[in-house]
């Protein structure tokens, strides 16, 4: 399997995107914004078909969209809104509009350039197998980017996602945090989108996530085990896939919402 | 030496309603001074205020010296709800996510986090409960585990907003206790809120009351 360039591509191009994800990811589900989050590649599909009308290549029209739409989230009124359901019902209502027309404008688009149906396939489901040496150098220095990011922000925003009133009293500014936080979805999103497609993107950043949250982990060990998992499905999901002939994609979403299933069995929790 | 906190013709308001109206107060090192008033009077916002949270009127407030807002490293706060938006984390999760947590970089650990924690953990006698969800602890046990974080990094100034509420006697007399030995011993000033203060006189050197918009600063043993 390994002997091919295309598979090894597919490994290191998963590497980089699960570990970025399974990092970026426990801070988004930690801060209850799944669903903003998902827009945002949605948004970004938008971005990337559009981007073709004004000579900008797919894969930079979606991270400019998507970096547009996460500042504007991110300028949203901070804090977590479960506790007002009102407040969270409205922000939710306004990103599903946002994102359902984003689905729109993105489709519009490729009418108007006339692009063949496989185009729209592997937007939306990523073609891992695809990945080649470029594009792989494009995912390494914008994970790192994207890495370095969080490597700075990590501490502040730790401590505005778990205590945010305490956090906005000690003086940590939550809109800068929250706008910073955002445009790093934003680009890993874009970044994720290359490999898994962005209908899939959320099986790494929010399956990994939500298995490590459920489990109750401290932030460090939290972390680390939704960056592990999310490699453990990458990976797994593409020896399935080799052997299986099914979609990698479909092996690694099949498998990320098959482990949160069997973690809410193990670890039922009372809170 | 500055006093830890001072108010000049400090005026404070909610929307239209004038809550504390050119008020003037001093409060030295080393004391405990309880906050009393009655409902909607003031107290929550009043500290508030001190934390820079909530905007002056009028007026002036100096913490040793600095604006509320550059004090915010000196200053430690307890504020009287809080959102908990992972309540399946420990305690310790959030007490060491709150330790130096204005700085940039990565999210604190290792020794020196750790002698931090445990010294305030101590302090409130709150090293068993520290492990646990903060789901699963009571809200007295929460009060005293917050109240461990407000006293990391040793702050020359304590802002606690009903600190005690949820707390059997037992305990409020306990972290009374242990307040005014920390201001005695390390010169650090206490203004704290709470209901039914007679318990806390005996501990407290003095009592601001609010009311009718004005602050009386009186000796607890009157």
């Amino acid at each position: 399997m390994l002997h091919y360039e295309f598979m090894q591509n597919a490994f290191m191009a998963t590497g980089v995107v699960s570990i970025l994800s399974g990092l970026v990811g426990w801070f988004l589900v930690l801060r209850g914004q799944s669903f903003a989050g998902h827009a945002l590649s949605h948004i970004g599909y938008a971005g990337a078909t559009g981007a073709v009308l004004i000579g900008l290549t797919p894969f930079w029209g979606m991270v400019l969209s998507a970096l547009v739409a996460a500042l504007v989230l991110g300028w949203e009124p901070q804090g977590d809104q479960r506790s007002n359901a009102v407040a969270a019902s409205q922000r939710d209502s306004v990103i599903g509009v946002v994102l359902a027309a984003s689905l729109g404008l993105g489709l519009l688009f490729l009418k108007i350039q006339n692009v063949p149906v496989s185009s729209t396939t592997a937007l939306l489901f990523g073609n891992v197998l695809g990945v080649d040496r470029g594009t792989l150098r494009l995912l390494f220095l914008l994970g790192g980017v994207c890495l370095v990011g969080l490597c700075v922000l990590g501490r502040p925003l730790l401590f505005a996602s778990l205590d945010p009133d305490l956090a906005a009293a000690k003086g940590v500014g939550l809109k800068l945090i929250a706008c910073g936080f955002m445009a790093l979805v934003a680009l890993a999103t874009a970044i994720c989108s290359q490999t898994i497609g962005i209908l899939l993107v959320f099986s790494l950043l929010v399956g990994p996530a939500a298995c490590a949250l459920r489990l109750g982990l401290s932030p460090w060990p939290g972390l680390l085990c939704s960056a592990g998992l999310a490699l453990v499905l990458s990976w797994g999901g593409l020896t399935l896939a080799w052997y299986t002939g099914a979609p990698a994609s479909f092996c690694i979403s099949a498998g990320a919402a098959l482990s949160y299933i069997l973690v809410r069995f193990v670890a039922p929790r009372a809170s | 030496m500055a006093p830890v906190l001072a108010l000049k013709a400090v005026t404070l308001a909610h929307g239209r309603r004038v809550l504390i109206d050119r008020a003037d107060l001093t409060l030295g090192r080393g004391t405990l001074t309880l906050l009393a008033g009655g409902n909607g009077q003031g107290k929550t916002t009043l500290l508030r205020a001190l934390m820079g949270l909530h905007p002056l009127q009028g007026g002036e407030i100096q913490i040793s010296g600095k604006t509320p807002r550059r004090a915010r490293c000196l200053t430690g706060y307890m504020p009287q709800d809080r959102r908990l938006p992972a309540p399946q984390m420990t305690g310790r999760a959030f007490l060491a996510a709150s330790w130096h947590g204005t700085r940039f970089g990565l999210p604190g650990w290792g020794q020196n986090l750790k002698s931090a924690l445990q010294a305030c953990l101590a302090l409130t006698g709150s090293e068993k409960l520290v492990d646990q969800p903060l789901s699963q602890l009571s809200g007295g046990e929460r009060q005293r585990v917050f109240l461990s974080g407000a006293l990391l990094d040793s702050p020359c100034f304590l802002v606690l907003d009903e600190p005690l509420s949820g707390m059997d006697t037992q305990w409020q007399s306990e972290i009374l206790a242990m307040l005014q030995a920390r201001c005695r011993e390390t010169g650090m000033a206490v203004l704290m809120s709470c209901h039914g203060i007679e318990a806390a006189l005996s501990y407290a050197d003095h009592v601001l009351s609010i009311d009718s918009q004005k602050l009386e600063l009186r000796d607890a043993a009157l």
